[in-house]
């Protein structure tokens, strides 16, 4: 069997290298049929490789040890469900998802490109099947998960026990795919550059992939979180931990390109920044794969380490010379053709918006390098973690909150300062009230009273011009659901754009409220004591121990009161894996709109006494709210517009063309 | 939204700003690495060690030991890793201030970056511009018209509204 595994993806190898010379030269030479073919064999590569991943999914759920692969990442002993997804949970399956997911998408991509970008459509199937080459190849060569053993043990290591939680069902795949999806873009802009057009065609295709792929990894980061709050045990959902960070990298970059990609499909401007930003993007997210893969910085996520990290540095550095090269290249068809009529425009706060990000991102990869650099010039090992990133990103995280609120409400080109502030008036007195609110009921700290206000503009802002819309279309003899629903349908990017800021606005009173006012109580309890923190009374019932082939499970009753009410009965875990050594805490949360009680036990002695860690954390619940808001705004977004495509947009704004500012520079309205 | 708005308030006033013993304890915990796990605090971490320096930092701080000496004390014990962030001194200078040059040269090169994109508008070559431009509002003329209407059209009563 696993050679067929073998044989699969050497096949993809041949498949997609074929696939990148067949394109360029095709196309170079103008040779429809050596393009097509070419395309072709970027269709069969993610099948070629579904089958490699069915071969692995199948020696898992057979059990079959003598595959190496399968003995280190399983065990008989794991539940069904489990075997089906641990094919991703080490290094080399988890390449073989990210070859696969990736050679998919990319079809998918090829498959559905829009008409107008078939002259660059050959020169990104070859970054596309580049892409699908290196991972193919390291599979074939540095790291098979196919290789058997000579005498196969009858049992398996089994899986990293923090792992087996259902949250890692969806949060790895999503986040690899995230990752490994902002090529897509990429391949488009670049596909673009290379074939020296002048146009703006590539921003659709571009714009839908990176809302698609900035969705995915966006809910990717948020189950990480939600898996670290349930599961790491201390009752926090983001550490700033140097693999969290390689997740949030490639994040900034891409959510600054989904907001200035506007800007170029509306105006014809940003065009070289633009690629800048994907390229960058790209590059962080090269990077992020790299950190989970024996990076140099240690960290908890280091589940897939192994030395391969320097040959995905090696492909990073590649793709980034490349890039700029291409990209000084032909930099002279980047002209943007419009220009900005006053700095209180929505162009400049666009630009704005992208500045901020790539700051944070800055700061960020700073705060990553900063231990290598002290490693480097002092021999001395430093850690960069939370204090340092709550400071000094702080700040720009709550610039950009007023950003988000202010920022929309500005018209393109040139906004008059008078009817900004009328707009404003409102949100802000709002934004306002509540501060003073929460200054009166005793908020001292000014982070989150800019925090609260920040928030409260953005979210009023936002409500007010839906009120207003929804007003406008009522009082043409529309119903107010109708005329709601219609409002969103004229203007699908503007409107699930605001459907994302309002999920930011939960994140961010989330944050305000677990960062600044979550509190923690420590305390050992015997079976029969109460412990009180925060006006709840935790109440240790009684425990059990149960003991597993594989893992010893400890658990502690205990009830939940608010005053002589009896809110819940809760029983946080503890559980132990000897095979690894490794203890895992299982959470008791009850989640309620303005805090949760999270409980985790530990140490449970023989008298019964175990070890309570309470915390009553404010707001977390509307973090994970947030999720389905991102999605629902981002299919708003994406959902597609009858006939509205770049080429659509420009030639509202070039007619007529010849007098374009540029001779060349316009697109070509017939594409 | 409201009710969004409203817990928050309540969550941010609900804990009282008691600067106990125990809280000063958690707040230097989560500024200390262990060093047996990296990359998490011992108030994060489970393993003994960090549960044995946990202890030590309310031992100490119960003698009256300064935050800062009791961060020193475990520096000279495990090193310069143990902290969460590096110390604004010496070499470890360098981390705190990269970050504000940052910002301040990008928001320089922004604010020039913005004026080069109106002084664009002014040169002779972009002034076809100018008219297609004008034209370009004529194209969108059904969308700003709406826009116009729904900005004028709606100014009296939404502030009631939105107030309450």
């Amino acid at each position: 069997m696993t050679d067929l595994g073998k044989i699969a993806v050497l096949l993809t190898v041949a498949l997609s290298a074929y696939s990148v010379v067949g394109s360029v030269v095709g196309a170079r030479w103008r040779m429809p049929e050596l393009v097509q073919s070419a395309r072709a064999a970027a269709y069969v590569s993610p099948l070629m490789l579904a089958v490699a991943t069915v071969v692995l999914v199948a020696a898992f759920v057979t059990h079959d040890f003598s595959v190496q692969y399968v003995a280190e990442n399983s065990s008989l002993a794991m539940s069904t469900w489990l075997t089906w997804v641990a094919f991703y949970a080490g290094n080399e399956g988890s390449l073989l998802f990210l070859a696969v997911i990736f050679a998919v998408l990319a079809a998918a991509a090829i498959g559905r490109a829009p008409k107008q970008v078939a002259p660059s459509l050959p020169y990104t199937v070859a970054v596309l099947s580049a892409v699908t080459l290196f991972f193919s190849a390291v599979l074939a060569t540095l790291a098979s998960p196919f290789v058997e053993v000579a005498n196969p043990q009858p049992d398996g290591r089994g899986i990293n026990p923090l792992l087996t939680h259902p949250g890692m069902l969806v949060h790895p795949p999503m986040l690899m795919t995230g990752l490994i999806g902002v090529a897509i873009p990429f391949a488009f802009a670049f596909g673009h550059l290379v074939s020296g057009r002048t146009g703006d065609e590539w921003v659709d295709p571009a714009r839908v992939w990176g809302l698609v792929v900035w969705a995915i990894l966006t809910i990717g980061l948020l189950l990480g979180a939600w898996w670290a709050y349930t599961i790491l045990g201390w009752g926090g959902y983001w550490a700033w931990d140097p693999v969290e960070n390689a997740g949030l990298l490639p994040w900034l970059p891409l959510t600054a390109f989904i907001h200035s990609i506007m800007v170029q499909r509306r105006r014809g401007m940003f065009r070289s920044w633009n690629i800048v930003l994907i390229t960058f993007a790209w590059g962080m997210a090269m990077y992020g794969m790299f950190m989970n893969r024996g990076g140099p910085v240690p960290s908890v996520h280091s589940f897939a380490q192994s030395t391969l990290g320097w040959v995905f540095l090696l492909f990073l550095a590649c793709n980034v010379v490349v890039a700029f090269g291409v990209f000084f290249w032909r930099y002279g068809q980047l002209r943007s053709s419009a220009p900005v009529g006053s700095a209180l425009s929505r162009e400049v706060a666009f630009l704005v918006n992208n500045v901020l990000f790539l700051l944070i991102t800055l700061v960020t990869l700073w705060g990553v390098v900063f231990p290598l650099v002290s490693d480097v010039f002092r021999g001395v090992t430093v850690t960069v973690g939370r204090p340092f990133y709550d400071i000094t990103t702080g700040p720009l995280f709550l610039a950009l909150l007023l950003l988000m609120g202010v920022g929309p409400l500005i018209p393109w080109r040139r906004g008059s300062p008078r009817r900004l502030s009328n707009t404003l008036l409102l949100p802000a007195a709002a934004a306002a009230a509540v501060a003073l609110v929460a200054l009166v009921l005793g908020v001292r700290s000014l982070f989150p009273l800019l925090g609260l206000f920040a928030c409260t503009v953005a979210a009023a802002a936002i409500l007010r011009e839906w009120a207003r819309g929804t007003r406008v279309r009522r009082r043409r003899g529309e119903s107010y659901p109708v005329a709601f629903g219609r409002l969103i349908a004229a203007n699908r990017p503007r409107y699930g754009g605001y459907i994302v800021h309002l999920g930011i606005v939960m994140l961010g009173f989330s944050v305000i409220g677990s960062a600044f006012y979550s509190v923690q109580e420590d305390v050992a309890l015997s079976p029969g004591q109460e412990a009180t923190v925060q006006g709840f009374t935790v109440q240790y019932v009684s425990n059990s121990t149960e003991v597993f082939s594989n893992r010893v499970e400890q658990q502690a009753v205990v009830r939940a009161l608010r005053g002589d009410d009896l809110l819940r009965t809760m029983s946080p875990g503890y559980v132990f894996y000897p095979d690894f050594s490794l203890a895992a805490t299982r959470a008791a949360i009850r989640s309620t709109p303005t805090e949760d009680l999270y409980i985790i036990a530990s140490e449970f002695s023989e008298g019964g006494q175990a070890l309570f860690r309470i915390y009553v954390n404010p707001m977390v619940i509307w973090m994970w709210i947030a999720g389905p808001l991102f999605v629902l705004g981002t299919l708003v977004a994406l959902w597609p517009e009858k006939g509205r495509t770049v080429a659509s947009v420009m030639r509202m704004r070039e007619t007529p063309a010849e007098q374009a500012p540029e001779p060349e520079g316009a697109p070509s309205s017939g594409m | 939204m409201l009710l969004l708005v409203s817990a928050a308030v309540a969550a941010c006033t609900e804990t009282a700003a008691q600067d106990d013993l125990e809280r000063r304890a958690q707040r230097l915990d989560r500024t200390l690495i262990c060093p047996l796990c990296p990359s998490e605090t011992i108030d994060q971490s489970q393993v003994l060690l960090a549960a044995q320096m946990r202890a030590q930092v309310r031992e100490r701080l119960a003698e009256g030991w300064s935050e800062e000496e009791i961060r020193q004390y475990f520096v000279d014990r495990y090193g310069e890793r143990v902290l969460a962030a590096p110390p604004k001194q010496g070499f470890n200078l360098l981390a705190w201030v990269v970050p504000p040059v940052i910002v301040i040269a990008s928001l320089l090169v922004l604010v020039w970056v913005v004026r080069q994109m109106q002084a664009r508008r002014r040169t002779p070559q972009a002034s076809p511009g100018q008219t297609a431009e004008v034209r370009d509002d004529a194209a969108l003329r059904p969308y700003l018209s709406l826009v116009d209407r729904e900005s004028s059209g709606g100014a009296e009563a939404p502030e009631r509204e939105g107030a309450s």
